[in-house]
């Protein structure tokens, strides 16, 4: 696999069930403030011709292609990797939160314990070194992956559009898989 | 560097990603390290590794792997090389070192200081501690009689020495009185033991071939998080997902039909899919000729129940119903998954009877790939409970008393201590293990009341302040599971796992086994040798059965250590011999069990309201109390990164919401006869009309309203129909905002 791969989560939102392991996860390998999620477990009440279902969209950063952080950011503390994987330098942050307005997802925020922007950095010290980042280690229902985006969106059943989320001009890179009807 | 699928899946636990979301690899390939990674994440992974078993009370049971750096605790994982784990534990395994090194823990004991529940407390040592606790209670065996001493605890440590082994050694040889540990699965053993004379079932490994994955009364996403990946693989072969529940879990929204009976109304709801069955020729009647026994019953049953009867009892549609038997009927294998919540009802046994009838009218036993999965303790069952927990050296167990933990409250009142309907001898001391029975039994106000007797002496052995330990007299401190050495049996997949020590006791803390044979030295009782022995003895003791499930493949202790997790024997297909446990041999449609019990042979269509008091029958809301996924009983409550997910909520139905002016977020009140509780409205369809759910067991201490509410407060202490089970869920409240 080429190195300049555009790296993504890969989400099967109709196997989620909202449980936050992935979050907790997150959080734990990240060492973040109690109050700090990066990644978040959001629900969703779906109307339907039976009546109303639960949906679940776990999300984090979508490692844009166009990401808003990094062309708002006055401080060039943003970064995308080879792989597409976009960092943050927290060393650059000044904490203006032009970032934290700027994301339309919103993936980042600013820590109350040092007033800095923070994101998900897609677990990268894990995956250079093979190991599966730790919301998709972290969870018991395996329904989070990364994979090569454009790879994966070949795939009839995948797609940057599900409950909670769609693509926009920042071209998000997480796509979501729906195999059951 | 390039790398393969292979070397990837080493990384990250070769038996862990069966499956892949994508179809493709999921790493990527970079040699060198690239901007923005934080490698110090990576130093809580590097140490010493040490299997151990989550021993909170859940089906996953849990196989975890702990790190440990110059003896401290600092990373967990799911044990990968285990199928039913993959890498992950459950959203609170997660938090397990947070667990274990909490600000709030009790590292050394305490004895109160001012009056009860007033929250002064000093400082003493152990041996102060010893004296104290032994002189009083050799005081009231004197003045009282032994079995004047009580053990309350149930399932805050699961372990087989830290559960019963330990512990049980101290009470049997203090001659105490008999707590019957029954809160939770009995009136279901009883309701399927009538009809095929055993709770146990199919292996769910097995689940993954199945066409038709029923889970009846069951929140996966609570208590089996881990098994959902096998009913998704099922159903990525096809297979179809029905659910039955009260409360739309996250299955019951991804499923194919989801059916939301009014709470505790299944057996009509059994009874109609039988009819439709029967009527409609999707009964297995090949089957049903071969393996049971009073068809004919059955079918003269049946003609009594009318589906309009049926329709206004259950609340669901005919058509929606018939559409879900349809789909059953025509399935060629369907497993069944029976939850651990709706026998916690005045009716449960009986309910549960009518759901395995169904299966077998279905013809659904004796395959690979189907079955009625309830409660698999092939591994638990056969461990020789009488020699690890010492039972002959109680001087009297066939006389002495017993208090159902269900009826805690009742058996501590102050003036007319009850137990089974009649008059019991006053309990003088209860030592509180494992439990934490002001926040967990039911009727949480009397408990409060009774413990709040000036004549009972309460000792609590416990890392927390909880709700009880607040009320002791003297706090002993226990350690967490993860300070001691211990065996785990799992009892949904039939393993038998270790529990390895990880670190040392934390401050001045002892745990299970420790703490009581150091008791039972400083009462004089160490003559006995059965308080004398190590943690292997008790396990080996435990482990020196006759059963086949250990005795087939020969399963050793050294086995179970080396080896980290075995699997029982049992037969596969299950009931593949057509061999039911009833005494006939067959499945009993007709059943002299239910009419010893007072029940009607066949189907009993009794419900909770039946035998309710009028004043709570007339209440317009049925509480519905379950576990939810982010916390185990009444554990967590205190932890780092869980603590904040909500378990102070009452689930409101929108429409019903509506009626009563309640707004999401809302402050509601919910009442009754027994008490009240206050918490905060979610207004959603995920509740029927007329049903309001509030998570179980939550802390009056942790109230973050400050109120002391917890939903225990206005729970039932009244048993089920057989089995002597809980029933929690047969509780009625009153609804108003706050």
């Amino acid at each position: 696999m080429s190195i300049n791969q555009k790296v993504g989560f890969v989400f099967r939102q109709e196997n989620c069930v909202g449980c936050g392991a992935c979050t907790v996860a997150c959080q734990i390998h990240n060492e973040l403030p109690e109050n700090h999620r990066f990644r978040k477990v959001d629900r969703y009440e779906v109307e339907r011709e039976d009546g109303a279902i639960d949906v679940w969209l776990s999300h984090s950063c979508m490692h844009c292609e166009n990401p808003a952080c990094l062309m708002v950011c006055p401080t060039k503390a943003y970064h995308v990797r080879d792989d597409g994987i976009v960092v943050l330098d927290r060393e650059k942050c000044t904490g203006c939160g032009l970032c934290v307005s700027a994301c339309p997802y919103s993936a980042v925020n600013i820590r109350e314990d040092d007033g800095k922007a923070d994101k998900c950095n897609m677990c990268v010290e894990l995956l250079d070194r093979g190991m599966a980042p730790a919301c998709v280690a972290g969870c018991p229902v395996q329904c989070i992956e990364v994979g090569n985006i454009d790879e994966v969106l070949k795939k009839p059943s995948a797609s940057k559009e599900g409950v909670g989320y769609g693509d926009c001009i920042t071209k998000p890179n997480m796509v979501i898989i729906k195999e059951r009807a | 560097m390039k790398i393969n699928r292979r070397t990837f899946l080493q990384g990250v636990g070769a038996s862990s990603v069966v499956s892949s979301l994508s179809g493709l690899m999921p790493g990527i390939a970079s040699a060198t390290e690239q901007r923005g990674g934080a490698p110090d994440k990576l130093l809580k992974r590097e140490g010493v590794i040490k299997y151990h078993t989550c021993q909170r009370n859940c089906a996953d049971r849990c196989l975890l792997k702990f790190t440990v750096q110059n003896g401290r605790m600092t990373y967990v994982e799911g044990a990968s090389e285990m199928k039913k784990m993959g890498t992950s534990p459950c959203v609170k395994g997660h938090a397990y070192v947070q667990y274990t090194y909490a600000a709030d823990r009790i590292l050394h004991p305490m004895e109160r200081a001012g009056k009860k529940g007033e929250g002064k407390w000093r400082r003493i040592s152990w041996d102060e501690a010893y004296a104290k606790i032994s002189s009083r209670l050799k005081t009231i065996i004197k003045e009282h009689g032994a079995d004047s001493i009580l053990p309350y605890s149930y399932s805050g440590h699961e372990g087989v020495i830290g559960k019963y082994g330990g512990p049980s050694r101290f009470f049997n040889a203090v001659g105490a009185r008999k707590l019957d540990r029954k809160v939770c699965v009995f009136a279901a053993y009883e309701g399927l033991k009538s009809v095929t004379g055993t709770y146990q079932g199919p292996d769910p490994y097995d689940n993954i071939y199945t066409n038709c994955y029923i889970s009846w009364g069951q929140n996966e996403t609570a208590t089996n998080v881990h098994g959902i990946k096998f009913i998704n693989q099922a159903r990525d072969r096809g297979a179809k997902l029905l659910v039955v529940n009260p409360i739309r879990t996250p299955i019951a929204s991804q499923a194919d039909i989801w059916l939301q009976p009014k709470p505790s109304t299944d057996t009509h709801l059994a009874a109609g899919i039988m009819k439709y069955l029967i009527e409609n020729n999707l009964a297995d009647t090949k089957f049903i000729e071969a393996n049971t026994l009073g068809y004919q019953d059955l079918l003269k049953r049946l003609d009594e129940m009318s589906y309009d009867e049926i329709e206004k009892v259950t609340g669901i549609p005919r058509e929606k119903m018939f559409k879900f038997a349809k789909v059953y009927g025509e399935s060629e294998l369907s497993v069944l998954r029976l939850g651990y919540g709706m026998q916690r009802n005045y009716n449960g046994a009986r309910m549960s009877r009518a759901i395995a009838m169904m299966h077998a009218v279905a013809g659904q036993f004796g395959k690979i790939g189907n079955g009625f999965i309830y409660d698999n303790t092939q591994a638990d069952d056969s461990l020789n409970y009488s020699k690890g927990r010492a039972d002959h050296i109680h001087p009297n167990p066939d006389t002495v008393g017993h208090v159902n933990m269900t009826e805690i409250a009742k058996a501590l009142h102050p003036t007319n201590p009850t137990g089974y309907g009649k008059p019991i001898k006053p309990i003088k001391a209860v030592i509180n293990y494992n439990g934490n029975f002001v926040s967990v039994a039911p009727d949480s106000n009397a408990c409060r009341r009774g413990v709040m007797r000036d004549d009972l002496f309460l000792v609590v052995h416990d890392f927390l302040m909880t709700d009880t330990a607040e009320l002791a007299d003297i706090i002993v401190p226990s350690t967490t599971q993860f300070e001691f050495p211990d065996m785990g049996t799992d009892y949904n997949c039939y393993h038998m796992q270790t529990s390895e020590k990880v670190i040392e006791p934390l401050g001045e803390s002892k745990d299970n086994w420790i703490f009581f044979k150091e008791l039972a030295a400083h009462m004089g009782l160490d003559h006995h040798p059965e308080l004398r022995v190590d943690y292997e003895q008790i396990l080996r003791d435990f482990l020196d059965t006759d059963a086949p499930a250990f005795r087939h493949n020969n399963i050793t202790y050294e086995q179970i250590i080396k080896e980290k997790f075995v699997t029982v024997y049992e037969q596969r297909p299950y009931f593949g011999d057509g061999k039911y446990k009833t005494d006939s041999g067959k499945i009993e449609f007709h059943s002299q069990m239910m009419i010893d019990a007072g029940y009607h042979p066949v189907i009993d269509f009794g419900l909770p309201e039946d035998e309710m008091i009028p004043e709570e029958r007339n209440l317009p809301f049925r509480m519905l109390s379950p576990a939810i996924p982010q916390r185990a009983n009444s554990a967590f409550y205190n932890v780092k990164y869980i603590r904040n997910f909500p378990a102070y909520f009452a689930k409101v139905n929108t429409e019903d919401a509506k009626e009563l002016g309640i707004k999401n977020n809302d402050r509601v009140r919910l009442s009754n006869h027994r008490g009240e509780a206050f918490f905060v409205a979610q207004v959603s369809s995920q509740v029927g009309r007329g049903t309001v759910m509030a998570p179980k067991n939550n802390w009056r201490r942790m109230d973050p309203q400050g109120k002391s509410s917890c939903t225990n407060n206005l729970t039932t202490d009244k048993l089920t129909d057989m089995g002597g089970c809980s029933a929690y869920h047969s509780t009625n409240v009153a609804l108003e905002k706050a």
